[in-house]
């Protein structure tokens, strides 16, 4: 095995863009070892691509709407287009999912917005803002706000839980995290064991543990009658775990901060917290981007685990949908889709936090 | 009132700093944390003991020593129904452990394959494997469980209309049957001690001469388990066949399809975690050393192994602990497809039928937690170590 040390990605990437046709097969077999590497990788796209693509698209039935439309020869994508309700909405009655629709635009539209008054300094604003638009999205989806109608929790489900459960573990457990990653690093020795030992505590122990203490547990643990629902308990269990790799994640950026930054805040007469605000966070929260992008991609898939307490997210209502036996063998179908919105959502916060620290990198040049 | 928040502490002890001279804030704030905490404890603790009572559970763990009453479909230690359930817990940790060290080892292995072809000189290569990676990074490992589970494994053919190779290996949705071999437990043991003599000898060539080929991890790695299958075959008394009894298969050994998803859905997502890892340390190998390694005349794959890889493990080490911790912890899914490990045996099975929800749950959170601060320990000694070594050079 040959490896190339100390080329940069980004380098790699732009070399790649520019060169021709010719190019790519005299650089493919520039060597003995690159032709043969070449070779095993054209046996194992031609061996793997083909089949597949025969699969999913040569003999693949497109149009219809029942069963008997597939001829079976190919993947079943009509299955996809009859369950894309159930995969989009669960069990939510058809005539009340503008509900979810509303639902999910005041989350966006929180998040955003959070986002670019967190950009402006504004931090106070930001998390008003947030923690409104997410409960007054919370409540839409429940149906529980005026002119609507309620809509129980065993109903919901579908990829709009999973964007649900994100919109509201992502923003809950940043402003957490940033509070225990600043307490981590606290000069007090009370503030400083606490969050350690809180943070290492989570990150030791595996989601689904804290979900099934937080499902089982919790309504042991409060007075009887205030009992929280399954959404919530299951809420509390994922904003707990994901705040620790928060806290971690924003602790790098914290410790990378040159300390004469600090110093010259100090000397200029700034208060502590506006230090923080002002000169401190936006510093570190940009070199610890690509972590907290990671810890964002971590919630997304995580939340697909709340399935094994019996809430129904996109995988959990993928599952059902495949259950349903008139539709016959559709696990391929139906686990592929999933993978591929999984897939969109996942890059798509990717591409994302890569074009926010271009633009940062271009505006502090 | 500011001291600056990154001097160095001052070398007193915790109670003087808690409460330090101008600091007042500070010494409110810490003391209601601490009330804040005790009084949430306490708290926490009247109302479960009230709600324990209400509902007339008992707490204790005196209920360990009781009779398990189910049986396990995957046990490495002996295991009946009438084992007691502490018997139980051992199996579930065992099956944990076992799990993530199967994961470990065959997701590292694969991550090298697939780091070799991302770094390689092949442009169609390196894009393959970038696809790979993106792919299952970008995907919960749930999803990858289920896929090879029911769509995969649980949907091959009856034992019936299964493959069959040479009536000795039977693979179908009861799992793979293969040969075992029987043999006496010195003969297991000579065979561990043969496979490790390439990798002594090459550690003591490797001092004498760094480029010979005898001096290689991978081939001693090969040689040691090619010794290790022919002391086997040497010393085996009897191959124990399966062969089918009626719906099912009997003797052999057996690995059921859970296992089998668990491990190639597990290998195959940590290889795209650990390919990055690996990736990102080789390439932050400064390039003056592969420069450096040509003109001392080495070998492409000799800069490689012996110039590139002990720099880029020395950065590895910590990101690796944690992804090998994180894969302990993941193996917790596996209750999705009711592989016994300690999730489901504690936290499922004996829950329910015991009852014991607080206890249950707390000889879990412990399990895991013991063995990722555990893990956690020994990478900052490896580190450590590594550091030491790296000074006195």
């Amino acid at each position: 095995m040959t490896v190339q040390a100390g080329t940069s990605i980004a380098g790699r990437y732009k070399e790649r863009l520019r060169i021709s046709a010719l190019e790519f097969v005299r650089r493919s077999f520039a060597d003995r070892r690159t032709g043969a590497v070449t070779i095993l990788a054209l046996i194992i796209l031609i061996g793997a691509g083909i089949p597949f693509l025969r699969w999913a698209v040569f003999n693949a039935d497109f149009i219809g709407t029942a069963p008997t439309d597939c001829r079976r020869a190919g993947a079943c994508w009509v299955f996809i287009s009859q369950k894309a309700g159930q995969l989009g909405y669960g069990f939510y009655p058809l005539e009340l999912r503008w509900q979810v629709d509303i639902s999910m635009i005041l989350s966006a539209l929180g998040l955003l917005g959070a986002f670019r008054l967190a950009r402006r300094y504004q931090i106070a604003l930001a998390v008003a803002i947030y923690f409104l638009s997410t409960f007054l999205s919370f409540n839409a989806f429940g149906g529980r706000l005026p002119w609507m109608t309620p809509v129980a929790v065993e109903k919901w489900g579908g990829l709009s839980l999973t964007l649900l459960l994100f919109s509201i573990g992502v923003g809950i457990s940043f402003c957490f995290g940033g509070l225990l990653a600043m307490g981590r690093r606290s000069k007090r020795p009370v503030i400083r064991a606490i969050s350690s030992v809180y943070v290492e505590f989570m990150r030791g122990v595996p989601l689904i543990a804290i979900l099934f203490v937080a499902v089982i547990l919790l309504p042991l643990f409060l007075p009887s009658g205030a009992g929280a629902d399954l959404f919530l308990r299951i809420m509390v269990g994922i904003c707990l775990y994901t705040s620790s790799y928060m806290a971690e994640a924003i602790r790098a950026g914290l410790d990378a901060v040159p300390t004469g930054t600090r110093e010259a805040a100090y000397a200029l007469g700034m208060s502590h917290w506006n230090t923080q605000k002002l000169v401190v966070f936006p510093q570190a929260l940009t070199i610890s981007l690509p972590g907290l992008i990671n810890t964002m991609v971590a919630l997304v898939k995580d939340t697909s685990l709340v399935i094994l307490v019996g809430v129904h997210d996109l995988l959990g209502s993928t599952q059902l949908a495949i259950g349903d036996v008139t539709w016959g063998n559709v696990l391929w179908e139906g686990y592929f889709f999933a993978g591929i919105i999984y897939f969109m959502i996942c890059f798509g916060l990717n591409v994302i936090g890569h074009r926010i620290e271009i633009n940062f990198n271009k505006r502090n040049r | 009132m500011y001291a600056h928040p990154d001097a160095p502490l001052p070398k007193v002890g915790w109670v003087r700093r808690t409460f330090s001279k101008g600091d007042l804030a500070g010494v409110f704030i810490q003391i209601a944390l601490v009330l804040i905490v005790v009084g949430g404890g306490w708290y926490v603790v009247s109302v479960t003991t009230a709600n324990l009572n209400a509902r007339g559970i008992t707490t204790g763990f005196a209920f360990l020593s009781r009779p398990a009453g189910f049986d396990v479909a995957f046990s490495l230690l002996p295991f009946t129904s009438a084992s007691p359930l502490w018997m139980a817990v051992f199996v579930g940790i065992t099956n944990t452990l076992f799990l993530a060290l199967a994961g470990m080892l065959f997701g590292t292995l694969l991550a090298f394959a697939v780091v070799s072809f991302r770094l390689s000189k092949s442009p169609l290569a390196s894009g393959l494997a970038a696809g790979y990676i993106g792919l299952f990074r970008n995907t919960p490992i749930l999803l990858h469980l289920l896929f090879w589970y029911f769509a995969v494994f649980a949907a091959l053919p009856s034992v019936r209309n299964g493959l069959v190779l040479d009536e000795a290996a039977f693979l179908n949705n009861r799992g793979l049957f293969v040969p075992w071999p029987e043999l006496a437990w010195s003969g297991w043991i000579a065979a561990c001690l043969f496979a490790v003599i390439p990798m002594i000898a090459s550690r003591r060539l490797r001092k004498q001469n760094p480029t010979s080929n005898f001096a290689r991890i991978d081939l001693s790695l090969l040689l040691g388990l090619a010794l290790f299958a022919t002391v086997i075959a040497l010393a085996a008394t009897r191959w124990d066949l399966p062969v089918r009894a009626g719906l099912g298969i009997r003797g052999g050994a057996q690995s059921i399809p859970e296992l089998m998803a668990v491990v190639l859905a597990m290998c195959t997502y940590a290889s795209a975690f650990i390919a990055e890892l690996l990736r990102g340390a080789i390439q932050g190998v400064d390039r003056g050393q592969t420069e450096a390694g040509q003109a001392l005349g080495l070998r492409g794959s000799a800069i490689s192994r012996l110039v590139i890889f002990p720099q880029a493990i020395r950065v590895i080490i910590p990101p690796l602990t944690n992804q090998y911790v994180n894969m302990i912890k993941q193996t917790a899914i596996v209750s999705a497809i009711a592989f016994p490990d300690v999730m489901l045996i504690i936290g499922k099975t004996v829950l329910t039928q015991t009852g014991q929800a607080i206890e249950s749950l707390t000889i879990v959170t412990s399990v895991y937690l013991i063995i990722s601060l555990l893990a956690a320990g020994l990478m900052h000694l490896y580190a450590y170590k590594l550091e030491a070594a790296g000074h006195r050079r």
